[in-house]
């Protein structure tokens, strides 16, 4: 004998089991999206040092105003006393839901108060004012 | 010979599955939000024939006007301060206010003329002092 000689070792994958973790990201994935159902205006939010990160996005209500004094919620535009009935039902459904306002940083306070005063009816009193974060 | 010919069992070829879960996967990746809602979280006092009143003593009034100046401090000693001053002015007078036994509450109040921009600085001022009680008066 003069040696034995290895015979090559043929390194494979199995890749049976991909579509099991492909699977498991899939359903991560599917479990995790929420889909953007509406689109809202065009505003230019202010932006904060103390903003802070708003968890559980099925919780929130987007409530847009732009420097018209537009309101829109659910990509329709609103009056205000249509913003309490809309808010009623939505905190009917669900009551830890949390109305973030996108207003625009030019509006002027009054439509602000306006908004206000029609989310403190429906008793949807959790808001957000949604700023950028500064600094 | 009775013997009953053997059935083949159907083979299903599950190598394009990996393919279609792949599809989906990509689906669901593009069509995911990251989460990027970002604010002030604000409790809204309840409606304004609810409230009950409340005590005078601990209680900050800041004030902004058409012209978007600030105006600040316990009733009947308010004076004008600059944006960036009100942190530091409420953290003197919660000081100042809680060496007489109270708790600070700020009462905030915007004419309907001023901008929202110099409201919702005044409300990072209000909470980068860490000030827990907020109340907008009506």
């Amino acid at each position: 004998m003069i040696g034995n000689k290895k015979e090559p070792v043929e390194g494979k994958i199995s890749t049976a089991s991909m579509p099991d973790i492909i699977f498991m990201l899939l359903i991560f994935f599917m479990v995790s999206t929420v889909f953007r159902e509406f689109r809202g205006l065009p505003v230019r939010i202010p932006s904060a040092v103390s903003s802070e990160r708003i968890d559980g996005k099925r919780n929130i209500a987007h409530c847009y105003v732009d420097v018209n004094d537009r309101i829109s919620i659910d990509d329709k535009l609103m009056t205000p006393r249509e913003v309490t009935s809309i808010m009623y039902l939505k905190r009917m459904a669900n009551p830890r839901i949390i109305v973030s306002m996108k207003i625009d940083e030019n509006c002027k306070y009054e439509i602000v108060d306006r908004v206000h005063k029609a989310l403190q009816e429906a008793d949807a009193r959790r808001i957000v004012y949604a700023t950028l974060t500064k600094e | 010979m009775l013997k009953k010919p053997q059935r083949k069992l159907g083979d299903f070829n599950a190598s394009s599955m990996a393919d279609i879960t792949f599809l989906l996967l990509v689906f669901f990746l593009v069509t995911t939000t990251v989460s990027t809602d970002r604010g002030i979280l604000f409790v809204l006092p309840p409606t304004a024939d609810e409230v009950t009143p409340t005590r005078v003593r601990g209680v900050v009034n800041i004030f902004l006007n058409d012209e978007n100046q600030v105006l600040m401090g316990q009733r009947g000693r308010e004076e004008e301060v600059a944006m960036p001053q009100i942190r530091n002015r409420l953290t003197m007078l919660q000081r100042e206010i809680a060496s007489q036994g109270d708790s600070i509450i700020v009462s905030i109040k915007a004419t309907p003329g001023s901008t929202y921009r110099y409201y919702v600085d005044i409300l990072d001022q209000v909470k980068l002092a860490r000030i827990q009680r907020i109340s907008l008066a009506p």
